[in-house]
């Protein structure tokens, strides 16, 4: 049933000759065409054949034109095209300069430096002494209120205040409210108030 | 050379141009209060706004006689703080939201929020690494007194705890004899010598 590939091959041998031999031909053909177009090319006398004399005829005429001219308006934004492209390097050193100016400007400016230091006059050290003591009074009142609603509820230890960077600055603010018998929110000790200062009503000094 | 003129000038306008933008780019910490002097009237009995080069000045003026007190006033750029008196502090809740709102959304963190029968009090902070960058501490009173503070700069988180617990922020520091030095002779006796 099954044949071997030996049992085809004198069948695939006879159609590989058929096929070499029509590619001959079209060969043969193909170079016989090229070389009757390449002698009507060289002909100086027009052929008998009408088909051939078309083609002569029209080889001719290509032969006599000249070369085409651009309307006027497309040849000038041609020269234009052409002229602002051999500008460009000026243009992009103008680009690069202008992007430099700026960098250097911004780097110049740069809020990184601290500015010169200002003149200081007194009255503005007494406004500095007045921002800060305001300051500490508004945090301070914000603790103790903070403080009075957790009493009774927290102990100093709850507040987990040793994890802090400035506990020991917060502690002794917040331990009166949390021992009763050392003073409470209403009746803060001096000893645990060491600087209480009055509120900041004064006018401002400008 | 028409158009060489042109970039030239555009070189001109980015230089008059650039330190502006640098000027307007929002410091990390400094916050706005503008808003809440508005609904207020305008007219604080305190207002006081230091930036940087008046910080560095303080700095500078106090480096001599405390070292320690000019390095936490050189840690700080810049600072604000405004207080109203016989106001109605509930007028500028809804301004007061609106910039708690607004902190919270740009990474601020609220480290303290009081709601007392007394005062109403919100404390931001934002940090950035090691370094506190911005405290702002609004309060409201019942009784007609509103405090706002906004301190910036890259503080370390001690002189936040000497800022707003302890008061000893410039410790050791004799300002009131060197506000008397720095005052001029007609203006000497108001300047007061305590101590801060």
């Amino acid at each position: 049933m099954n044949k071997s590939p030996e049992s085809r091959e004198p069948e695939n041998r006879d159609s590989d000759d058929r096929g070499r031999k029509g590619s001959e031909r079209t060969d043969a053909r193909f170079a016989a065409d090229l070389a009757s177009e390449a002698s009507l090319e060289r002909s100086r006398t027009r052929p008998d054949d009408p088909e051939l004399a078309a083609d002569w005829d029209l080889m001719q005429e290509l032969r006599g034109l000249g070369p085409m001219r651009l309307p006027a308006a497309a040849r000038a934004r041609v020269v234009q095209v052409a002229r602002s492209h051999r500008r460009a390097p000026w243009f992009l050193a103008a680009a690069a300069a202008m992007v430099a100016a700026f960098v250097i400007a911004v780097v110049w400016q740069a809020p990184g430096g601290r500015p010169a230091p200002a003149e200081v006059s007194g009255q503005a050290l007494g406004e500095l002494r007045l921002a800060l003591n305001t300051i500490q009074d508004a945090g301070r009142r914000s603790l103790d209120m903070a403080a009075r609603g957790m009493t009774g509820k927290l102990t100093v230890a709850d507040l987990g205040l040793d994890t802090l960077p400035f506990a020991d600055r917060v502690r002794p603010v917040l331990q009166p409210f949390f021992e009763p018998s050392r003073g409470g929110p209403n009746e803060p000790s001096p000893e645990n108030h060491p600087q209480d200062i009055e509120f900041a009503t004064e006018e401002k000094p400008r | 050379m028409k158009r060489t003129l042109i970039a030239f000038s555009f070189c001109l306008t980015a230089l008059a141009a650039a330190p502006g933008a640098a000027a307007q780019e929002p410091v990390i910490g400094q916050v706005d209060l503008q808003a809440l002097t508005a609904p207020l009237g305008n007219k604080p009995k305190v207002n006081i706004n230091f930036g940087p080069a008046m910080m560095a000045g303080f700095a500078e003026t106090v480096r001599a006689q405390n070292p320690e007190a000019a390095e936490v006033l050189g840690s700080i750029s810049g600072l604000r703080v405004v207080v109203f008196e016989d106001v109605d502090t509930a007028a500028v809740e809804p301004q007061v939201a609106e910039v708690t709102g607004r902190l919270a959304r740009d990474g601020w963190t609220p480290a303290l929020e009081v709601r007392d029968a007394d005062a109403k009090v919100d404390m931001f902070l934002i940090e950035s690494g090691q370094f506190v960058k911005g405290l702002t501490v609004l309060v409201r009173e019942a009784g007609g007194t509103a405090v706002f503070v906004n301190v910036f700069g890259n503080m370390e988180p001690a002189v936040i705890g000497k800022l707003i617990a302890q008061g000893q922020a410039l410790e050791g520091l004799d300002l009131g004899g060197l506000m008397k030095q720095l005052q001029p002779p007609s203006g000497a006796e108001a300047a007061g010598d305590d101590e801060s």
